[in-house]
């Protein structure tokens, strides 16, 4: 509780303190006091109240402000103010003025304004205002009041403070810096470059009206936006690193911008940045002046065009020779390669230190750059870059602006070819002022200008009787000359023109003149003056005149020459070529003469020549002699003609070469002979391959090597197809048995099988005469060919040959050679050995069908011997076991055996006999002939029944054996050309052999006849028939169906045989096997004609 | 002959009647035939066995023969042709045969063994070597058939 006590005591002894010193905020808080002092506490604050109500007024006595300070009442009456003021500012009593209301110390006009502020200030606590004092003395002065209200602690105004300060000294400075301000805003305003201020941010702050007129855009639009933003976009970052730049450096920045306006356009600037700096130097913003250059940059753009496209070589150097700039054409004629010319090469480098100019030059150069005089003069320049000019050097000084020579322009070109072209004119004219020949020179109005002394010699004019005279006025001049000249003046032009003259001399003597007339022009294209050289060809002319008499001689001697003959001239160009090459070549001598040897040749030789020869004009320059060279030419139509070539050289009187002349003798006659000749040799070479080949050919290969042939012949004629036809057996019919074709040839042979020859009487009737048949050309066969012809046409062929194969004098086939695509021209000689080939393909044929028949025979005989073995080895067989049995019988004593065994044996012995007698006797068939006869068929049947009749009889069969009609009732008789005995035995063996196979028979028959109109033979029965297995097997020897029947089974091989040796066939015809079934055998036999024919 | 029991029937398939008389002396000396037929061709063989033309419905006329005796150069149907027919019958299969051919021909004696022939004998026959043969080739083939199967 003392605690409190105490602390409540200190607080309020603390709160003492403070009233006595004055603090009128001192006021104890109840609240924390105990309650014993809170009785004190309550006092001290009712004193700090009453205090601070009172002090105030007092206060205010005692302190000394520097300015007037005064309290008022709440409703602006002056309770007090300070001693100070009131003497000094107001100049009016301390006591006089208090107790006025506030507005009296001022002017009337202020009144009302101060006492708003004074009001002001009771509700927001501080308020100010400017006003003007009016002093005691009647002056003024201009004065800042400040009111602040004095309030309670329930917070109502019990006073108001108020201080006035004097602000004379600083509304006097306000005006001067307005005054300032002023002119620097007008000077920004006026000023014709646009300026903007920037912060620190980079941002404008300001900026003047030509900003707005440059950039298009209004200043409130400017304003408080990143400066950067007027600069065209790719600019900014440059932008903004220039500005921290400046505000690094401090320094005042120089550079070069692109203002992008408002309408697009860009404009190039000049910016100027300046740092602005507060009073104590740090830097603030900046000001930023611009400057439009396009004007500038323009200016410069031009000036660098004239500079670059400057035709002539600007270059500028200072007084000590270093060069400040050189335009492309200076480099251009320094010889700096084009590559190099758009580096700075020489800029900057002393003349006499460039590399690229030697010593000389550049010591020239120095001279003259360092003279400061205006030079022109040339140069002869040497760079290092190989280029040796004489350049024309104009070297201008140039002055500071003290008037000083500070360097030179050099104005240079190249004038190498100006000048070696002034040097050709001195040359031309000394030339012409010392030429032989008369040379003249008129002006375009044909005025005389000048005539050299060669000219004053030959006419024996001087030169002053014919200058500045008109051309026809000159004394030269003839009537005839006028003429002449005027006719050729139309052809005057840029090319010489030359035509001859005769003038006449002082003398009165004819000049023949050549005249080349010339024109010369300037760069305009017009004629400056015409030149004349005039030749005296009077002597020529008339060794010109001789010559071609002589040359006409000749000429007509060469043209007579029945041998085309050229002639060339020295230089190897061909000069003449008489009337008969014309004709062998087709090509005029017009079209010839003046040729090069190498145009000549491309012209009349074909390519692959011109290639061999092309040192015929080196040959023939050297004089070189040739004889008989074989050449092709080609004639104009491009016809190849063979010719043989002569070339001698023509020698002048001091047997120098002049020429050459070279004869040609046409041998197309020549190699046509020869080539057919070479034709006919490889032909026939071909045919005797083929026939060795075919010679030599195993049968088995004959088709092939026909074929083979067929090609060989094809392709060597140059046919589309080779083929070969053979004829039917009974040659009705023809057969493409062999074809060849070109590739590309549609085969033909499928479609050509067993075509009646009678779709084909023309050909038949010649391939019958063995003619061969040549048609070049299908379209024009004879009428009565019209179905061969189209035959052919459908198979599209134009022209063909037809070839007879013969064999032993009847037609077998023929060989055919067609062309498709062309026609085809054979050579008489190819047609014939065509011929003799179809002799060798039927030969060839014919072996081999003779061949493959042998070897039918071979394999018949084979199968022959094989059977008889067979055949006649069985009866030995049972004669040998027998015998063995016969040997054990007799060992075993078995008597009874021993007679069957000698039996068998016998059986067999006598079987075995006949056996072979029948061997014999078809063996004998072939060997042992009678000659041949004609005999009527019936007389043979009739030998035949005769000797059968027995037979018949004793088989006791009541068979009817009858002769058919065509035998009987036949008014001719049928003859045949046989060996009668033999025939017969055929007979006699068919009818036993029907005979014995007639079986069991109500009414056996056997019927013999032939076909009428034909010349097959027949024995028919109606026996047991023969099955179709065994039609061929019954005529083998030895052969029986039954092997039970009767006889060897040699009768039908032997009736066989006989047939063909007759060279006839022999075959059957049955029903199969079985009762009735019946067969007949048929048989061919010779007529007597062919028998006839057989024998020659 | 061991056991007379056992004699087998013997088809004799031959043209020629000599050497049939022939063969049958063989077989009559050795004694190696209860029966002897005989036909003398090919097809006759073939329609025998098969009981087929006249030798339909006649069984008693011509048993089955336990052994054929087969010439090969026959008409109408050769000896070989009888072999590869018979021989490809599931009945007849099992019925040897000896081939007696005057054939000494290799390619014959191969085909003959190619269509299943037993054996093969170039005619005429030694008598003794005939007689073992046929012992042999019947008593080997006896024994084969009765064999369990």
């Amino acid at each position: 509780m003392a605690e409190v006590k105490d602390k409540s005591i200190s607080m309020l002894n603390r709160a003492l303190d403070n009233v006595l010193d004055g603090d009128l905020t001192a006021r104890v808080d109840l609240g924390l006091i105990s309650k014993e002092y809170r009785g004190i506490g309550e006092k001290i604050n009712e004193v700090v109240d009453v205090i601070s109500k009172t002090k105030i007024s007092k206060i205010s006595k005692s302190i000394e402000f520097p300015n007037p300070a005064s309290i008022f009442t709440p409703d602006g009456r002056r309770i007090d103010t300070n001693f100070l003021a009131a003497e000094r500012y107001f100049r009016r009593p301390r006591d006089e003025i208090i107790g006025e209301r506030i507005e009296a110390l001022y002017t009337e006009e202020d009144a009302e304004r101060i006492r708003d502020t004074f009001e002001e200030s009771k509700r927001t606590g501080f308020s100010s205002c400017e006003t003007t004092v009016r002093r005691g003395d009647g002056t003024t002065f201009p004065a800042v009041l400040n009111f602040a209200p004095v309030k309670d602690e329930k917070g109502s105004v019990i006073n108001v403070l108020g201080t006035a300060s004097d602000v004379s000294e600083l509304k006097k400075k306000e005006r001067e810096l307005k005054a300032e301000k002023e002119y620097i805003s007008d000077i920004f305003a006026t000023m014709p470059d646009p300026l903007c201020i920037v912060d620190l941010n980079g941002t404008r702050t300001d900026c003047d009206p030509a900003m707005e007129e440059i950039t298009g855009i209004t200043r409130e639009e400017l304003i408080g936006k990143p400066a950067k933003i007027v600069f065209v976009e790719e600019e900014w970052a440059e932008c903004d690193h220039a500005m921290k730049e400046v505000f690094k450096t401090g320094h005042a920045t120089h550079l070069e911008r692109t203002i992008l306006a408002k309408d697009g356009r860009k404009i190039p600037v000049s910016a100027h940045v300046h740092v602005r700096r507060d009073a104590d130097g740090n830097p603030i913003g900046a000001i930023v002046a611009l400057r439009d250059v396009s004007e500038i940059k323009k200016r410069e753009e031009e000036l660098r065009l004239v500079l670059n496209n400057a035709p002539v070589g600007i270059m500028r150097f200072d007084r000590g020779g270093t060069i400040l700039y050189e335009n492309p054409a200076a480099k251009e004629i320094s010889g700096v390669p084009e590559e190099e010319r758009g580096r700075p090469k020489g800029i900057g480098m002393k003349i006499t230190n460039m590399p690229n100019i030697d010593v000389t030059t550049s010591i020239e150069w120095m001279e003259k750059i360092s003279s400061g005089e205006r030079v022109s003069d040339r140069v002869r320049f040497k760079s290092l870059y190989g280029k040796e000019s004489m350049l024309a050097a104009e070297v201008v000084p140039t002055f500071d602006e003290k008037g000083e020579v500070d360097g030179v322009i050099a104005l240079i070109k190249d004038v190498t070819e100006l000048e070696e072209k002034r040097r050709e004119i001195e040359r031309l004219s000394t030339m012409v002022e010392n030429s032989g020949t008369p040379i003249a020179l008129l002006d375009p109005t044909s005025r005389w200008k000048y005539v050299n002394p060669a000219f004053e010699k030959v006419f024996g004019f001087k030169r002053e009787e014919v200058l500045g005279k008109l051309g026809f006025e000159t004394p030269m001049i003839t009537g005839e000359a006028k003429k002449i000249i005027t006719e050729k003046r139309e052809l005057y032009g840029k090319d010489a023109v030359t035509f001859e003259l005769p003038l006449v001399k002082r003398s009165g003597e004819i000049v023949h003149i050549l005249l080349t007339q010339t024109c010369i022009y300037d760069e305009k294209g017009e004629v400056t003056n015409w030149v004349g050289e005039l030749n005296d060809i009077t002597e020529l002319k008339k060794r010109e005149e001789e010559l071609k008499e002589a040359r006409d001689y000749t000429q007509n001697v060469l043209d007579g020459a029945a041998a085309p003959v050229l002639v060339f001239d020295r230089n190897i160009n061909l000069n003449y070529v008489n009337s008969s090459f014309e004709q062998a070549t087709g090509y005029t001598k017009e079209e010839c003469i003046g040729d090069t040897m190498d145009e000549f040749m491309s012209k009349i030789l074909k390519e692959e020549d011109v290639a061999r020869m092309t040192d015929m004009a080196g040959r023939i320059a050297s004089g070189e002699v040739v004889h008989s060279m074989p050449l092709t030419f080609l004639t104009k139509e491009r016809r190849e003609l063979p010719a043989l070539l002569s070339i001698a050289p023509i020698k002048d009187v001091e047997g120098d070469i002049v020429g050459s002349v070279v004869t040609a003798m046409d041998i197309t006659d020549l190699k046509r002979v020869e080539e057919a000749l070479e034709y006919r040799a490889d032909f026939e070479n071909l045919i005797a391959t083929i026939s060795t080949n075919f010679i030599n050919l195993h049968s088995d290969e004959i088709d092939t090597g026909i074929n083979r042939a067929l090609q060989a012949l094809g392709e060597f004629a140059g046919i589309d197809r080779s083929y070969l036809f053979l004829f039917s057996e009974d040659g009705t019919m023809i057969f493409n048995t062999h074809e060849w074709c070109a590739e590309g040839i549609e085969p033909q042979i499928d479609n050509l099988q067993g075509l009646p020859i009678n779709d084909f009487p023309w050909f038949m009737e010649k391939l019958n005469r063995f003619e061969t048949i040549y048609t070049p050309r299908v379209a024009n066969l004879p009428p009565e060919a019209n179905a061969e012809k189209e035959h052919l046409q459908l198979q599209g062929i134009q022209s063909l040959i037809i070839v007879p194969m013969v064999y032993n004098r009847s037609l077998v086939g023929f060989l055919g050679f067609d062309s498709v695509r062309a026609e085809k021209r054979w050579a008489e000689g190819a047609i014939a050995l065509l011929g003799m080939m179809g002799e060798f393909f039927a030969n060839t044929l014919e072996r081999k069908k003779m061949e493959d028949e042998l070897k039918a025979k071979n394999t018949e005989m084979e199968r022959f011997v094989y059977t008889v073995s067979h055949d006649l080895r069985s009866p030995l067989i049972t004669i040998s076991g027998f015998a063995g049995m016969l040997k054990r019988d007799i060992e075993n004593s078995k008597r009874e055996d021993v007679e069957t065994d000698l039996l068998m044996i016998e059986d067999a012995t006598k079987k075995m006999d006949h056996l072979l007698r029948d061997t014999l006797e078809l063996s004998r068939v072939g060997r042992i002939t009678n000659p041949p006869e004609d005999v009527s068929f019936k007389d043979i049947v009739k030998d035949a029944l005769d000797q059968i009749s027995g037979e018949i009889g004793s088989e006791e069969k009541d068979i009817e054996i009858s002769l058919e009609d065509s035998i009987s009732k036949s008014k001719k008789e049928k003859i045949v050309h046989v060996d009668r005995e033999r025939i017969v035995e055929v007979l006699t063996n068919l009818i036993s052999n029907s005979i014995r196979y007639i079986g069991d028979q109500s009414k056996p028959k056997i019927e013999i006849g032939y076909l009428r109109d034909e010349n097959v033979f027949f024995v028919r029965d109606n026996g047991i028939g023969i099955p179709p297995d065994q039609h061929e097997k019954v005529f083998d020897l030895f052969y029986k169906i039954d092997k039970k029947s009767e006889g060897s089974g040699a009768g039908l091989a032997i009736v066989k045989r006989i047939v063909e040796v007759h060279g006839g066939r022999i075959w059957i015809e049955s029903g199969g096997e079985g009762n009735d079934k019946g067969s007949t055998f048929y048989f061919t036999l010779p007529e007597p004609d062919e028998v006839v024919k057989n024998e020659e | 002959m061991r056991n007379r029991v056992n004699k087998p029937v013997i088809l004799l398939v031959e043209d020629d009647d000599s050497h049939v008389m022939l063969v049958k002396r063989c077989l009559n000396d050795t004694n190696a035939a209860k029966e002897v037929c005989r036909v003398s061709n090919g097809k006759d063989a073939l329609d025998y066995l098969f009981r087929r033309g006249d030798y339909a419905d006649e069984e008693e006329k011509s048993p089955r023969p336990d052994l054929i005796l087969l010439d090969l150069r026959m008409p109408k149907i050769d000896g070989l042709k009888v072999l590869e027919e018979m021989k490809g019958s599931k009945d007849l299969m099992d019925i040897p045969v000896v081939v007696l051919t005057t054939s000494e021909n290799k390619d014959d004696m191969v085909r003959a063994y190619r269509n299943h022939a037993n054996s093969y004998l170039v005619k005429p026959p030694d008598i003794d070597e005939f007689g073992e043969m046929m012992k042999e080739t019947y008593s080997y083939w006896l024994n084969w058939n009765r064999r369990p199967k």
